[in-house]
């Protein structure tokens, strides 16, 4: 049966994505360093 | 179309993954390690300057993985620490995906297609050398075949594939994956030396961390520490190595279905598809984006930062989880294959970097 799990690797693209949108979208600014 | 038949890769003993409260404390030491390397770069560098005194710019990689070490060897972590330490490759696959965005696309065919070609060279020359001193050495096959994985494609994720590919032993895939990750360390400390002893540019430093050194954490680590240039090279480098990682695992894999040691199945696109790291597909879809200036300079900086911070907890990760005690009991002959191997390896890919040098001017 196949595993309907998301990997930790999918998850790492989705939350990567989900924070590059936040960026763009102005949701996130000027992330400090 | 193809019916040959192939191995289908057994799962992993599924343990019920750790809820979201049970990171807290890990993912915060992290943090807090991470964190305090940083500050730890910031205050020397002042106190230096406001002292006028030439010290070397340490980074904070460095000292994250130094607290991290120090941690994990002198004191015991205790347990309530360990399922958010171990969230430290995720952290990485984050940083990677948003490092992206530091490549436009003709970075990535340029660069991307001499490591392409590198790491073919390194993966072929790799696999047949350590096959070649575990044989030698009187290695079990199968153990051979982890190591052979482990150091010539990207370390523990790529054991982990092979060994419920090729049905191998849990004791092999530990003794694989203690030895890949020691030398890691030991890489992680004797590149960036070698390379400021010859005066490697960053891009040279950057390819040659990202072919020579095992696993994606340390290899990352390794380019940080060099330079954020050399970094950021070794990531690409490095990202390629992981491409290949299904095609690797998925040969070993019809090799042992051969022999009838190993499980097999018809459905080879399917295995490929499932071995092949997703983050890959990320990191480019975040450089196609920037390529075609989706975002704007400052959102740039925001993401590289973001990815900063994400690989600020993987190093910090780096150092919690090397422990050298438990790699002293995991044996000799293997770790001396392992050791001989990587600095073969190291001295191999070190020409291939050198002879691109000198074809395509890095």
């Amino acid at each position: 049966m196949a595993n309907k799990r998301l990997s930790l690797d999918a998850w790492a693209v989705i939350i990567a994505f989900a924070l590059a949108i936040a960026v763009r979208f102005g949701a996130i600014h000027k992330v400090p360093w | 179309m193809t019916t040959s038949t192939i191995v289908i890769p057994k799962e992993a003993p599924t343990k019920s993954p750790p809820g979201f409260l049970q990171l807290i404390p890990g993912v915060l030491l992290l943090a807090v390690i991470g964190y305090a390397g940083k500050l730890i770069e910031h205050s020397v560098n002042t106190y230096a300057k406001v002292h006028h005194i030439t010290f070397p710019n340490i980074e904070y990689v460095l000292w994250a993985i130094l607290i991290g070490l120090v941690i994990s060897n002198v004191l015991t972590v205790p347990k309530i620490f360990e399922p958010g330490i171990a969230t430290y490759e995720f952290w990485l696959k984050i940083g990677i995906v948003l490092l992206g965005s530091r490549f436009v696309l003709a970075d990535i065919l340029k660069l991307g297609g001499i490591s392409l070609g590198l790491v073919v060279l390194e993966i072929s020359l790799s696999l047949l050398l350590m096959h070649w001193l575990g044989r030698v050495f009187g290695l079990k096959p199968k153990l051979t075949s982890l190591l052979a994985v482990g150091s010539s494609i990207c370390g523990v994720s790529a054991i982990i594939a092979a060994k419920g590919a090729i049905d191998a032993d849990d004791e092999d895939s530990t003794f694989a994956i203690a030895a890949i990750l020691a030398l890691g360390a030991l890489a992680l400390f004797t590149f960036p030396v070698i390379g400021h002893a010859l005066h490697l540019n960053d891009t040279s430093f950057g390819l040659w961390a990202g072919l020579g050194v095992d696993n994606t954490a340390e290899a990352t680590a390794t380019g940080a520490l060099y330079s954020d240039a050399a970094g950021k090279i070794a990531v690409l480098a490095k990202t390629c190595r992981n491409a290949m990682i299904g095609f690797v695992v998925l040969a070993y894999a019809i090799y042992w279905a051969k022999r009838g040691q190993a499980e097999a199945v018809t459905n080879k696109a399917r295995f490929l598809r499932a071995k092949f790291p997703k983050f890959v597909l990320g990191f480019l879809a975040i450089s196609l984006l920037a390529s075609f200036h989706f975002f704007t300079k400052d959102q740039l900086t925001s993401l590289a930062n973001l990815s900063r911070w994400a690989f600020l907890l993987t190093f910090a990760g780096v150092g919690l989880r090397t422990n050298f005690r438990a790699m002293s009991r995991q044996g000799f002959r293997p770790f001396v294959v392992g050791a001989l191997g990587e600095v073969l390896i190291a001295i191999l890919t070190f020409g291939l970097v050198f002879g691109a040098n000198r074809i395509w001017g890095l």
